[in-house]
């Protein structure tokens, strides 16, 4: 037992002594500190937009049912610095019968010009630096005491191949354990200190995890590196291969995939969902324009009178007859308006799910990548990968039926979607209104608001998952690990 | 003696089994990138053809009349580059088209792409010739050269070679050219089995031009592995180990692809266009002026319909117009703001080399945001065309009221004379002739041929001072 520790703080050593530990580790710290800076201004940007979001969201001015808008704001997740996930962006959305709730972006428009460049973030680090790092460095610990003749000596203080081996990866593993400590420790650092934390246990826990998940990760490459190394006879050699490896594993392979299953594997076009769209709303506008042409009557008699897409939202003080001339017309085109959105709904889903299906085969031929195992766990865990996009999606369509259900409870789809005044209270001439009905309904400024205390409140609150990918990577380590101890039983001194 | 030298060197990186990776990994890369292309470029063909001819015969249908034409909003697009088999680089990504009528020309961040992209899915960097060229075999010019000096010092063969009377800069140069030789045939394999595969399963036919442009392309790229092969030769004859070489080589490997990151990190905060909330606030307040001024109106009456423009009319004409040109301010600022921005990144980013022959590539073959200003650029010229072609109708028609508005009702008060839609001005993209191409990157070019030229001979400088013992 003592001959490995020895082994291990020899090696430990001679790797952190070495030009290109230090080399690579300052330019590793460098590039996370300089993403941190501007990860973090963006971070506090979007939480910045968020809080005053928040609060207008929290503004109620409505009159009627159909005035309602409710804005849903998600909170921005701080753990996009750690993986940024999918590109969809879920800013905040609109409640109201009027949309669906897709999401829309507050942020700035983003610059298309600039799309091509890589969006980095911790992950991307260490699946690009710290995986190179651990490829420089092992590649040549075996092969370098085959080439020093070094190997004869160290065989000759009784120490087994297997012992050698163990050692060797220990050894490796504190090594890069360094740089990834430092990631870490930056990234969290930095982010605890910004006033706008408040669940500091979680982000100390999901820091812990992904540490463990990008642990596990560098210790594959360790493992394939150190078998590589233990089969050749110089370092060159060795060090050739290893990286022929790297670029293979991370950059040729996984693009490749990405490259020939974003042809291979169709999916529908943004223009050609947005065409359907217009279909159904075209469609959906022709009722309404015909309703109100033909049912509606055409000396109606309006003080103040608000409409969305040819409905009525707000109207004032008013005659009986045109208070349920518009009852008649919301009873008839609000259920059929609902009935198109769900058609709506179901294009948008089919778009989605043939955007899922294109991932699904990208993810068939990565599974064994550890590079793509590990961008998708930290993606998992850091909660900015395609599933919570889904429970989002998911969360806000159940609210807006909440808020639909809550409308109709209020009986917010008969008269009350368009007026505050009540049956009891209409008169079938303007003039028998009195002058305090007057005042109150016949000025937008005096109509009082809706009152919206029992109105369902949305918290979205993400749900934590142990990705499946996480597994595999356990698993792969422990099935290289004997692969390992298959081919460590060849180290020969020659 | 030259001669022999440079075969004795090709005849040894051929015996190397990391040659034959280097050749069949190039070879077969190039293949799977011309399959890729095909697939891909079939695909944007058609949608350019389908949206172009839709387009046209929508208008078609749908404007019987001057004021039809006035309202109608149709779209220009920018077809697929012929040469996007060089550079690639997430160009589904990109908007291609722009939606214009009489009154508004729209930017290009606002318009839906016409092409199919998963916003759910993880990026990726396309399999194109520059990809190949500027990620695989910069690697491996690394990899060829890294050892040439300091591997035959710790084997002894580079003082046998020396002590046959050769000065050393013609050694230094016969290394330089068989590295050389070794690592550009693959790709000229490469280029020359993506053509004919090209030639015969694709209805993409590349004229003389784009011939020169290819060949233009080779010069740069020949330009470009020379660099990545004199790094790998300086960083041998800097260090007596071939393993400290190594290490040195794949170190300013790795600085040089992710420098560019750099200034796109922080691009957004150099130059920063308004968000989406600044502008809905600009909106608003914009309204709120309008709705209690007493110069501008944004009420309608169904009275106006079929009658000469009264005051009332005139008032909300001017309202619509104040929301007009803050759309069209604001189109522009933002695009000047991208612009701004855009510039910013990559001329930033050419402090890397790898960046630069990127850079070079994108307007060689005018894709990616070379294409986008052009288009941007060509578009506006050709708005101004389309609006003064519908102004000089508008003049020659006495019964047209020139009061217009983007509104769907107000066709009745413009003019209801038939138009040939036939000679309406239409949109077409035309590429930048060749010499304007090279005009664009003549620095990057010059750039590139100096730092070569400098390279050389500090390498060569170097490896007089090398110690051979």
């Amino acid at each position: 037992m003592k001959i490995v520790q020895v082994l291990v703080k020899q090696e430990f050593l001679h790797q952190i002594h070495s030009f290109r530990f230090i080399l690579l580790f300052v330019v590793t710290i460098m590039i996370t500190v300089l993403l941190m800076i501007a990860n973090i201004i963006d971070f506090k940007n979007k939480f910045e937009r968020y809080e005053e979001d928040y609060i207008y969201s929290m503004q109620n001015n409505w009159k009627t049912y159909g005035e309602i808008a409710k804005t849903v704001v998600i909170k921005p997740n701080i753990f996009e610095i750690y993986s940024k996930g999918i590109d969809k962006v879920c800013d905040r959305t609109v409640i109201s019968w009027r949309n669906l709730p897709e999401f829309q972006e507050s942020a700035q428009i983003k610059n298309q010009y600039l799309d091509f460049f890589t969006k980095y973030d911790i992950s991307k680090i260490i699946e690009f630096f710290l995986s190179l790092l651990t490829f420089l460095l092992v590649a040549d610990v075996i092969s370098r005491e085959r080439e020093w003749n070094t190997l004869g000596l160290i065989y000759s203080n009784r120490v087994s191949a297997m012992q050698l081996f163990i050692s060797k990866y220990i050894a490796c593993i504190i090594t890069i354990i360094i740089p990834l400590i430092s990631i870490f420790l930056i990234s969290t650092i930095a982010i605890l200190f910004q006033p706008f934390i408040d669940d500091l246990n979680t982000i100390l826990l999901k820091s812990f995890v992904l540490f463990f998940t990008s642990l596990f990760f560098i210790s594959i490459y360790i493992f394939i590196t150190l078998s590589i190394s233990s089969i050749f006879n110089s370092s060159s050699g060795s060090i050739i291969t290893s990286l022929l490896v790297w670029i293979l594993l991370v950059i040729i392979y996984p693009n490749s995939v990405r490259y020939i299953v974003s042809f291979s594997v169709p999916i529908q076009s943004e223009e050609q969902l947005q065409l359907q769209i217009q279909q159904i709303e075209t469609s959906r506008m022709k009722i309404i324009v015909d309703y109100n042409k033909e049912e509606l009557p055409s000396n109606l008699m309006h003080s103040i009178y608000k409409r969305d897409y040819g409905i009525p939202t707000l109207v004032g003080l008013t005659t009986t007859k045109t208070i349920l001339a518009h009852e008649k017309q919301v009873e008839y085109l609000i259920p059929m308006w609902l009935e198109k959105q769900k058609e709506i709904q179901n294009l948008s889903e089919s778009y989605r799910s043939s955007m899922k299906n294109q991932n699904k085969c990208i993810s068939q031929f990565l599974v064994i990548n550890p590079n793509y195992l590990f961008i998708k766990a930290s993606s998992v865990f850091s909660n900015t990968d395609i599933s919570n996009y889904e429970k989002l999606i998911e969360y806000v369509y159940q609210y807006r039926n909440q808020f639909l259900q809550y409308i109709n409870s209020k009986d917010g789809f008969g008269i009350k979607f368009f007026t505050p005044l009540n049956k009891e209270d209409l008169k079938d001439k303007y003039s028998d209104y009195n002058e305090d009905m007057r005042n109150t309904y016949a000025n937008i400024d005096n109509i009082p608001n809706l009152n919206l205390d029992d109105l369902p409140d949305s918290k979205f609150q993400p749900r934590n998952n142990i990705p499946f990918e996480f597994f595999i990577l356990v698993l792969l380590n422990v099935l290289l690990f004997f692969i390992a101890m298959i081919l460590v039983r060849k180290i020969s001194i020659n | 003696m030259v001669k022999q030298i440079i075969f004795k060197e090709i005849s040894i990186l051929f015996k190397q089994q990391i040659t034959f990776i280097y050749w069949a990994l190039i070879i077969i890369t190039f293949a799977i990138s011309a399959v890729a292309f095909l697939y891909k470029n079939e695909y944007y063909i058609k949608q350019y053809s389908q949206k172009t001819m839709e387009n046209f015969q929508t208008t078609q249908e749908k404007c019987s009349s001057f004021s039809d034409v006035i309202f109608h909003t149709q779209f220009a697009l920018s077809p697929p580059s012929s040469l996007s088999f060089l550079i690639d680089n997430n160009e589904e990504k990109l908007p291609n088209a722009i939606t214009y009528n009489y009154f508004v020309k729209g930017s290009l961040p606002y318009f839906a792409s016409f092409r199919k992209r998963n916003d759910f899915s993880l990026s990726y960097s396309p399999l194109d010739w520059t990809f190949v060229i500027a990620i695989i075999v910069s690697f491996f010019c690394l990899l060829f050269s890294y050892s040439s000096f300091s591997g035959e010092k710790v084997t002894g063969t580079l003082r046998l070679t020396l002590s046959n009377n050769i000065a050393r800069w013609k050694l230094f140069m016969c290394k330089y050219t068989a590295i050389l030789y070794v690592v550009f045939i693959p790709i000229l394999f490469g280029m020359i089995i993506s053509l004919i595969i090209f030639n015969t399963y694709s209805t993409l036919k590349l004229d003389i031009k784009e011939f020169y442009l290819l060949l233009l392309f080779l010069i740069v790229t020949m330009l470009f592995v020379s660099f990545n092969v004199l790094i790998g030769l300086i960083s041998s004859v800097s260090f007596s180990k071939p393993i400290l070489s190594l290490n040195f080589c794949i170190i300013v490997y790795v600085l040089f692809l992710a420098y560019p990151h750099i200034p796109y990190l922080f691009s957004k905060f150099m130059i920063s266009p308004p968000t989406v909330e600044e502008i809905v606030s600009q909106q608003r307040d914009l309204l709120d002026k309008v709705q209690n001024s007493e110069e501008y109106s944004l009420a309608w009456s169904d009275d106006w319909i079929g009658n000469p423009p009264n005051e009332e009319l005139k008032k909300r004409i001017e309202g619509q117009r104040l929301f007009m040109n803050f759309h069209t301010d604001l189109v522009n600022e933002l695009n000047s703001d991208f612009k701004q921005q855009t510039l910013f990144t990559i001329n930033a980013s050419k402090f890397s080399p790898y960046f630069l022959y990127q850079d070079i590539t994108h307007k060689i073959a005018d894709n990616n945001y070379c294409r986008l200003f052009h288009f941007e650029e060509q578009m506006t010229s050709f708005f101004s065309i389309y609006v003064d072609y519908l102004n000089d109708i508008d003049r020659k028609d006495p019964d047209s009221y020139h009061c217009i508005w983007p509104e769907g009702s107000a066709k009745y008060f413009m003019s209801s004379k038939k138009i040939i839609i036939e000679e309406l001005p239409f949109f077409k993209y035309s590429r930048p002739d060749i010499k304007d191409t090279i005009f664009s990157f003549k620095f990057e070019l010059l750039f590139l041929v100096v730092i070569n030229s400098i390279m050389l001979l500090i390498g060569i400088h170097l490896f007089n001072w090398y110690n051979i013992r």
